[in-house]
Protein backbone atom coordinates (compact mmCIF):
# COMPACT_ATOMS: atom_id res chain seq x y z
CA UNK A 1 0.00 0.00 0.00
CA UNK A 2 2.77 2.30 0.78
CA UNK A 3 3.48 4.71 -1.72
CA UNK A 4 0.74 3.20 -4.12
CA UNK A 5 -0.81 6.11 -4.82
CA UNK A 6 1.99 7.52 -5.72
CA UNK A 7 2.44 6.00 -9.14
CA UNK A 8 -0.90 5.72 -10.23
CA UNK A 9 -3.14 6.25 -12.97
CA UNK A 10 -0.49 2.77 -14.65
CA UNK A 11 -0.97 0.11 -16.79
CA UNK A 12 -2.61 -3.37 -15.84
CA UNK A 13 -1.72 -6.10 -17.64
CA UNK A 14 -4.35 -8.34 -16.21
CA UNK A 15 -7.50 -5.49 -16.94
CA UNK A 16 -5.23 -5.07 -20.06
CA UNK A 17 -6.29 -0.66 -19.01
CA UNK A 18 -4.70 2.50 -17.65
CA UNK A 19 -6.17 2.62 -14.24
CA UNK A 20 -6.37 5.31 -11.79
CA UNK A 21 -7.05 4.62 -7.82
CA UNK A 22 -11.01 4.32 -7.93
CA UNK A 23 -10.76 2.63 -11.26
CA UNK A 24 -8.29 -0.04 -9.73
CA UNK A 25 -10.82 -0.50 -6.88
CA UNK A 26 -13.64 -1.25 -9.13
CA UNK A 27 -11.80 -3.46 -11.30
CA UNK A 28 -10.89 -5.50 -7.75
CA UNK A 29 -14.04 -5.01 -6.35
CA UNK A 30 -15.31 -7.08 -9.75
CA UNK A 31 -12.62 -9.55 -10.03
CA UNK A 32 -11.60 -10.27 -6.65
CA UNK A 33 -14.85 -10.08 -4.64
CA UNK A 34 -17.16 -10.98 -7.12
CA UNK A 35 -19.38 -7.58 -7.39
CA UNK A 36 -21.01 -6.48 -10.98
CA UNK A 37 -19.92 -3.35 -11.99
CA UNK A 38 -22.75 -2.02 -11.32
CA UNK A 39 -22.75 -2.56 -7.91
CA UNK A 40 -19.20 -1.48 -7.76
CA UNK A 41 -19.98 2.10 -8.74
CA UNK A 42 -22.92 2.58 -7.03
CA UNK A 43 -22.15 5.47 -4.74
CA UNK A 44 -19.00 7.15 -6.66
CA UNK A 45 -19.61 10.16 -4.20
CA UNK A 46 -20.51 10.21 -0.45
CA UNK A 47 -23.35 13.24 0.18
CA UNK A 48 -25.20 14.62 3.33
CA UNK A 49 -25.77 12.04 5.17
CA UNK A 50 -24.32 9.11 2.97
CA UNK A 51 -21.10 7.85 3.49
CA UNK A 52 -19.97 5.50 0.78
CA UNK A 53 -17.07 2.57 1.00
CA UNK A 54 -15.45 4.53 -2.50
CA UNK A 55 -14.75 7.35 -0.22
CA UNK A 56 -12.98 5.62 3.08
CA UNK A 57 -11.00 3.74 0.88
CA UNK A 58 -9.44 6.31 -1.10
CA UNK A 59 -8.81 8.65 2.17
CA UNK A 60 -7.10 5.38 3.65
CA UNK A 61 -5.11 4.16 0.88
CA UNK A 62 -4.13 7.87 -0.59
CA UNK A 63 -3.18 8.56 3.22
CA UNK A 64 -0.18 5.47 3.08
CA UNK A 65 1.29 8.03 0.44
CA UNK A 66 2.01 11.48 2.41
CA UNK A 67 5.11 12.85 2.61
CA UNK A 68 6.53 10.13 -1.37
CA UNK A 69 7.42 11.87 -4.74
CA UNK A 70 4.84 11.73 -7.28
CA UNK A 71 6.63 8.80 -9.35
CA UNK A 72 4.30 8.06 -12.52
CA UNK A 73 5.88 6.31 -15.05
CA UNK A 74 3.81 6.89 -18.43
CA UNK A 75 6.47 4.67 -20.35
CA UNK A 76 3.90 2.08 -21.76
CA UNK A 77 2.20 2.88 -24.66
CA UNK A 78 -1.18 3.04 -23.42
CA UNK A 79 0.25 5.11 -20.94
CA UNK A 80 1.49 7.37 -23.17
CA UNK A 81 -1.43 7.44 -25.23
CA UNK A 82 -3.60 8.09 -21.99
CA UNK A 83 -1.54 11.31 -21.43
CA UNK A 84 -1.89 12.97 -25.03
CA UNK A 85 -5.49 11.93 -24.75
CA UNK A 86 -5.25 13.82 -21.16
CA UNK A 87 -3.99 16.79 -22.74
CA UNK A 88 -6.41 16.79 -25.37
CA UNK A 89 -9.12 17.32 -23.16
CA UNK A 90 -7.57 19.71 -21.17
CA UNK A 91 -7.44 21.65 -23.44
CA UNK A 92 -11.00 20.87 -25.21
CA UNK A 93 -13.39 23.97 -25.06
CA UNK A 94 -16.88 23.17 -25.51
CA UNK A 95 -20.57 23.85 -23.93
CA UNK A 96 -22.53 26.87 -23.79
CA UNK A 97 -19.70 28.78 -22.15
CA UNK A 98 -16.92 27.52 -24.66
CA UNK A 99 -15.11 26.75 -21.47
CA UNK A 100 -12.34 24.11 -20.81
CA UNK A 101 -9.84 22.95 -17.84
CA UNK A 102 -7.59 25.41 -19.59
CA UNK A 103 -9.86 28.70 -19.26
CA UNK A 104 -9.06 28.76 -15.52
CA UNK A 105 -5.87 26.48 -15.07
CA UNK A 106 -4.03 27.60 -17.97
CA UNK A 107 -2.52 30.86 -16.84
CA UNK A 108 -0.06 31.86 -13.82
CA UNK A 109 -1.70 33.61 -10.87
CA UNK A 110 -5.28 34.29 -11.57
CA UNK A 111 -8.32 33.78 -9.19
CA UNK A 112 -12.06 33.25 -10.06
CA UNK A 113 -13.61 35.77 -7.11
CA UNK A 114 -10.87 35.17 -4.25
CA UNK A 115 -10.08 31.41 -5.04
CA UNK A 116 -6.28 31.23 -6.50
CA UNK A 117 -6.43 29.46 -9.49
CA UNK A 118 -3.32 26.66 -10.05
CA UNK A 119 -1.77 26.86 -13.43
CA UNK A 120 -1.90 22.97 -14.29
CA UNK A 121 0.01 23.05 -17.43
CA UNK A 122 3.13 24.37 -15.00
CA UNK A 123 5.47 21.78 -12.88
CA UNK A 124 5.03 23.75 -9.33
CA UNK A 125 1.31 24.51 -9.56
CA UNK A 126 0.71 20.88 -10.91
CA UNK A 127 2.45 19.50 -7.62
CA UNK A 128 0.47 21.37 -5.30
CA UNK A 129 -2.77 20.98 -6.92
CA UNK A 130 -2.47 17.49 -7.98
CA UNK A 131 -0.74 16.44 -4.24
CA UNK A 132 -3.81 18.04 -2.27
CA UNK A 133 -6.35 15.88 -3.66
CA UNK A 134 -8.34 13.92 -1.64
CA UNK A 135 -8.88 16.54 0.76
CA UNK A 136 -11.80 17.41 3.32
CA UNK A 137 -14.01 20.36 1.73
CA UNK A 138 -15.30 21.96 4.91
CA UNK A 139 -17.81 23.66 3.01
CA UNK A 140 -19.18 19.90 2.44
CA UNK A 141 -18.39 18.30 5.17
CA UNK A 142 -16.98 15.31 3.01
CA UNK A 143 -13.60 13.76 1.70
CA UNK A 144 -13.91 14.66 -2.20
CA UNK A 145 -11.32 12.06 -4.32
CA UNK A 146 -10.02 13.30 -7.06
CA UNK A 147 -12.25 11.39 -9.40
CA UNK A 148 -15.16 14.10 -8.21
CA UNK A 149 -12.64 16.47 -8.27
CA UNK A 150 -13.19 16.11 -12.33
CA UNK A 151 -16.90 15.27 -12.45
CA UNK A 152 -17.62 18.97 -10.35
CA UNK A 153 -15.48 20.76 -12.53
CA UNK A 154 -16.91 19.77 -15.27
CA UNK A 155 -20.47 20.31 -13.98
CA UNK A 156 -19.01 24.19 -13.71
CA UNK A 157 -18.11 24.36 -17.01
CA UNK A 158 -21.68 23.07 -18.17
CA UNK A 159 -20.38 19.94 -19.56
CA UNK A 160 -22.72 16.90 -19.23
CA UNK A 161 -21.60 14.66 -16.59
CA UNK A 162 -18.47 12.60 -16.50
CA UNK A 163 -19.10 9.44 -15.33
CA UNK A 164 -16.70 7.67 -12.72
CA UNK A 165 -14.20 5.69 -13.60
CA UNK A 166 -14.42 7.06 -17.12
CA UNK A 167 -12.03 6.51 -19.60
CA UNK A 168 -11.83 10.52 -19.95
CA UNK A 169 -11.29 11.03 -16.62
CA UNK A 170 -8.53 8.31 -16.24
CA UNK A 171 -6.90 10.02 -19.65
CA UNK A 172 -7.46 13.79 -17.83
CA UNK A 173 -6.08 12.09 -14.48
CA UNK A 174 -3.01 10.91 -16.06
CA UNK A 175 -2.23 13.74 -17.77
CA UNK A 176 -2.60 16.30 -14.31
CA UNK A 177 -0.58 13.25 -12.14
CA UNK A 178 1.85 13.14 -14.37
CA UNK A 179 2.34 16.60 -15.01
CA UNK A 180 2.82 16.71 -10.61
CA UNK A 181 5.46 14.06 -10.93
CA UNK A 182 8.30 15.03 -8.27
CA UNK A 183 6.13 16.65 -6.19
CA UNK A 184 5.32 15.71 -2.56
CA UNK A 185 2.18 14.21 -2.43
CA UNK A 186 0.82 15.58 0.93
CA UNK A 187 -3.01 14.76 1.16
CA UNK A 188 -5.89 13.65 2.39
CA UNK A 189 -5.67 17.55 2.55
CA UNK A 190 -8.41 19.61 4.39
CA UNK A 191 -9.64 22.70 2.10
CA UNK A 192 -12.66 25.20 2.68
CA UNK B 1 -7.89 -5.15 -44.47
CA UNK B 2 -8.54 -3.20 -48.37
CA UNK B 3 -11.24 -0.77 -46.51
CA UNK B 4 -8.80 0.28 -43.46
CA UNK B 5 -6.56 1.57 -46.42
CA UNK B 6 -8.74 3.36 -48.00
CA UNK B 7 -10.53 4.92 -45.16
CA UNK B 8 -6.60 6.08 -43.95
CA UNK B 9 -5.78 7.72 -47.16
CA UNK B 10 -9.48 10.20 -46.37
CA UNK B 11 -8.13 10.63 -43.17
CA UNK B 12 -4.27 12.51 -44.56
CA UNK B 13 -6.18 14.33 -47.41
CA UNK B 14 -8.67 15.68 -44.83
CA UNK B 15 -5.50 16.09 -42.47
CA UNK B 16 -3.69 18.05 -45.62
CA UNK B 17 -6.51 20.44 -46.11
CA UNK B 18 -6.19 21.91 -42.93
CA UNK B 19 -3.22 23.92 -42.81
CA UNK B 20 -0.78 23.22 -39.72
CA UNK B 21 -2.22 20.66 -38.36
CA UNK B 22 -0.30 17.18 -38.45
CA UNK B 23 -2.12 13.80 -39.11
CA UNK B 24 -0.66 12.66 -35.31
CA UNK B 25 -2.77 15.94 -33.78
CA UNK B 26 -5.97 15.11 -35.63
CA UNK B 27 -5.79 11.54 -34.97
CA UNK B 28 -5.68 12.29 -31.36
CA UNK B 29 -7.82 14.49 -31.04
CA UNK B 30 -10.19 12.63 -33.03
CA UNK B 31 -9.50 9.77 -30.22
CA UNK B 32 -10.13 12.46 -27.25
CA UNK B 33 -13.93 13.48 -28.68
CA UNK B 34 -14.49 9.70 -29.04
CA UNK B 35 -13.55 9.24 -25.37
CA UNK B 36 -15.24 12.23 -24.54
CA UNK B 37 -18.53 11.41 -25.99
CA UNK B 38 -18.52 7.61 -24.33
CA UNK B 39 -17.35 8.97 -20.93
CA UNK B 40 -20.17 12.01 -20.52
CA UNK B 41 -23.75 11.40 -19.80
CA UNK B 42 -26.65 13.62 -20.65
CA UNK B 43 -27.47 15.18 -17.03
CA UNK B 44 -30.94 17.56 -16.68
CA UNK B 45 -30.30 20.02 -19.13
CA UNK B 46 -27.08 19.56 -20.09
CA UNK B 47 -27.34 17.04 -23.37
CA UNK B 48 -24.73 15.18 -25.26
CA UNK B 49 -24.59 17.98 -28.19
CA UNK B 50 -22.76 19.99 -25.44
CA UNK B 51 -19.67 17.78 -26.83
CA UNK B 52 -20.44 18.98 -30.49
CA UNK B 53 -17.83 21.85 -30.85
CA UNK B 54 -18.38 24.75 -33.54
CA UNK B 55 -15.81 26.69 -35.56
CA UNK B 56 -14.38 28.53 -32.62
CA UNK B 57 -14.75 25.61 -30.16
CA UNK B 58 -12.10 23.80 -32.33
CA UNK B 59 -9.71 26.44 -33.82
CA UNK B 60 -9.50 27.32 -29.47
CA UNK B 61 -8.66 23.93 -28.46
CA UNK B 62 -5.89 24.10 -30.22
CA UNK B 63 -4.25 27.40 -30.06
CA UNK B 64 -3.42 28.02 -27.17
CA UNK B 65 -0.32 29.40 -24.10
CA UNK B 66 2.91 29.09 -26.46
CA UNK B 67 0.60 28.28 -29.65
CA UNK B 68 -1.42 31.50 -29.67
CA UNK B 69 -4.04 31.99 -32.42
CA UNK B 70 -2.29 32.68 -36.07
CA UNK B 71 -2.91 36.28 -36.88
CA UNK B 72 -4.86 35.43 -39.76
CA UNK B 73 -6.85 32.66 -38.52
CA UNK B 74 -7.86 35.01 -35.47
CA UNK B 75 -9.55 37.59 -38.50
CA UNK B 76 -11.74 34.43 -39.87
CA UNK B 77 -13.19 33.51 -36.59
CA UNK B 78 -13.93 37.22 -35.81
CA UNK B 79 -15.01 38.57 -39.07
CA UNK B 80 -17.46 34.92 -39.05
CA UNK B 81 -18.55 35.92 -35.27
CA UNK B 82 -18.57 40.11 -35.90
CA UNK B 83 -21.63 39.28 -39.22
CA UNK B 84 -23.38 37.04 -36.23
CA UNK B 85 -23.64 39.80 -33.56
CA UNK B 86 -27.71 40.65 -33.12
CA UNK B 87 -27.81 44.53 -31.71
CA UNK B 88 -31.32 45.25 -30.53
CA UNK B 89 -33.83 46.32 -33.24
CA UNK B 90 -34.61 49.51 -31.73
CA UNK B 91 -30.88 50.74 -31.34
CA UNK B 92 -31.02 51.22 -27.88
CA UNK B 93 -27.68 49.28 -25.87
CA UNK B 94 -28.74 50.17 -22.02
CA UNK B 95 -31.18 48.66 -19.58
CA UNK B 96 -30.64 49.13 -15.76
CA UNK B 97 -27.77 48.84 -14.27
CA UNK B 98 -28.79 47.56 -10.57
CA UNK B 99 -30.36 44.21 -13.01
CA UNK B 100 -27.50 44.55 -14.51
CA UNK B 101 -25.09 44.27 -11.00
CA UNK B 102 -27.82 40.95 -9.73
CA UNK B 103 -26.67 39.34 -13.36
CA UNK B 104 -23.44 40.36 -12.86
CA UNK B 105 -23.28 38.64 -9.16
CA UNK B 106 -24.39 35.66 -10.14
CA UNK B 107 -23.16 32.34 -11.78
CA UNK B 108 -26.21 30.19 -11.55
CA UNK B 109 -27.35 28.64 -14.87
CA UNK B 110 -27.00 26.29 -17.80
CA UNK B 111 -25.44 23.47 -14.75
CA UNK B 112 -27.02 20.34 -15.05
CA UNK B 113 -27.81 21.53 -11.39
CA UNK B 114 -29.33 24.37 -12.09
CA UNK B 115 -33.13 24.92 -12.74
CA UNK B 116 -33.46 25.66 -16.31
CA UNK B 117 -36.37 28.15 -15.88
CA UNK B 118 -34.55 29.92 -13.59
CA UNK B 119 -33.01 33.43 -15.14
CA UNK B 120 -29.59 32.68 -15.75
CA UNK B 121 -26.44 35.21 -14.41
CA UNK B 122 -23.74 36.26 -16.20
CA UNK B 123 -21.30 36.00 -12.92
CA UNK B 124 -18.42 38.82 -14.49
CA UNK B 125 -17.03 39.36 -11.20
CA UNK B 126 -15.95 35.73 -11.48
CA UNK B 127 -13.55 37.13 -13.48
CA UNK B 128 -13.69 40.90 -13.51
CA UNK B 129 -13.19 44.20 -11.52
CA UNK B 130 -16.36 45.90 -11.75
CA UNK B 131 -17.35 48.15 -9.00
CA UNK B 132 -15.32 49.41 -6.07
CA UNK B 133 -17.68 48.20 -3.24
CA UNK B 134 -17.44 44.55 -4.43
CA UNK B 135 -14.14 43.02 -3.27
CA UNK B 136 -14.58 39.39 -4.22
CA UNK B 137 -14.07 40.02 -8.06
CA UNK B 138 -11.91 37.48 -9.99
CA UNK B 139 -8.84 38.27 -12.65
CA UNK B 140 -9.16 35.88 -15.15
CA UNK B 141 -10.59 39.34 -17.26
CA UNK B 142 -9.56 42.80 -16.82
CA UNK B 143 -10.68 45.03 -14.27
CA UNK B 144 -13.85 46.95 -15.66
CA UNK B 145 -13.52 49.35 -12.90
CA UNK B 146 -14.22 53.20 -14.60
CA UNK B 147 -15.38 51.14 -17.89
CA UNK B 148 -17.52 53.94 -18.95
CA UNK B 149 -15.72 56.64 -17.24
CA UNK B 150 -12.15 56.11 -18.83
CA UNK B 151 -13.57 55.32 -22.33
CA UNK B 152 -16.10 58.20 -22.62
CA UNK B 153 -20.24 57.79 -22.27
CA UNK B 154 -20.66 57.70 -26.30
CA UNK B 155 -23.35 55.83 -27.87
CA UNK B 156 -20.38 54.06 -30.10
CA UNK B 157 -19.16 52.99 -26.46
CA UNK B 158 -22.79 51.79 -25.63
CA UNK B 159 -22.85 49.53 -28.95
CA UNK B 160 -18.88 48.44 -28.53
CA UNK B 161 -20.12 46.82 -24.95
CA UNK B 162 -23.20 45.51 -26.25
CA UNK B 163 -21.46 43.50 -28.97
CA UNK B 164 -18.67 42.71 -26.72
CA UNK B 165 -20.93 40.92 -24.29
CA UNK B 166 -22.72 39.14 -27.02
CA UNK B 167 -19.91 38.04 -28.60
CA UNK B 168 -16.80 38.38 -27.16
CA UNK B 169 -14.83 36.05 -30.11
CA UNK B 170 -15.95 38.76 -32.80
CA UNK B 171 -13.55 41.29 -31.22
CA UNK B 172 -10.85 38.61 -29.81
CA UNK B 173 -10.46 35.39 -31.35
CA UNK B 174 -10.36 32.58 -28.69
CA UNK B 175 -10.87 34.70 -25.79
CA UNK B 176 -11.84 33.39 -22.34
CA UNK B 177 -14.86 34.96 -21.92
CA UNK B 178 -18.04 33.61 -23.05
CA UNK B 179 -20.25 34.59 -25.76
CA UNK B 180 -23.24 35.50 -23.60
CA UNK B 181 -25.74 36.99 -26.46
CA UNK B 182 -24.43 34.27 -29.47
CA UNK B 183 -24.85 31.14 -27.49
CA UNK B 184 -28.09 32.19 -25.65
CA UNK B 185 -26.71 32.69 -22.02
CA UNK B 186 -28.42 35.74 -21.63
CA UNK B 187 -31.38 37.58 -23.17
CA UNK B 188 -31.18 40.67 -24.61
CA UNK B 189 -32.79 42.89 -22.02
CA UNK B 190 -30.24 41.17 -19.62
CA UNK B 191 -27.51 42.44 -21.71
CA UNK B 192 -28.89 45.88 -22.06
CA UNK B 193 -28.54 45.73 -17.94
CA UNK B 194 -24.92 44.27 -18.14
CA UNK B 195 -24.25 47.19 -20.52
CA UNK B 196 -26.01 49.71 -18.26
CA UNK B 197 -23.53 48.81 -15.28
CA UNK B 198 -21.01 49.53 -17.25
CA UNK B 199 -21.84 52.71 -19.29
CA UNK B 200 -24.76 54.54 -17.02
CA UNK B 201 -22.46 57.51 -15.29
CA UNK B 202 -24.98 56.55 -12.24
CA UNK B 203 -23.68 53.12 -11.66
CA UNK B 204 -21.14 51.59 -9.31
CA UNK B 205 -18.44 50.99 -11.83
CA UNK B 206 -18.53 55.24 -13.07
CA UNK B 207 -18.30 55.55 -9.14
Amino acid sequence: MKGAYTVLPKYFADSDKVEDLESRLVTCMVNLQGLTPEEAKKDPFGGPGKKVPMDALVAYITSESRGMKMNVAATHPKEKEAYELGREIFFFRGGPHDFGCVTCHGSDNLRIRLQDLPNLTKTADAQRAYGSWPAYRVSQGEVRSFQWRLNDCFRQQRFPELEFVSPASIALTMFLAKNANDGVFDAPSIKR
Amino acid sequence: MKNIHIVTLGLAVTAAGCAGVTQDEQATHAKAVAIMKASFKEHGQAKLDRLEQDEVQKACSRYHGDTPVPKDVAAKLEQAQMAAIKYPADGKYMGDWKGGERIAQTGVGMQYTDDPKAPTGGNCYACHQLSKTELSYGTIGPSLYNFGKLRGFTPEMQKYAYGKVYNSEAFSACSNMPRFGAQRILTEKQIQDVVALLMDPESPVNK
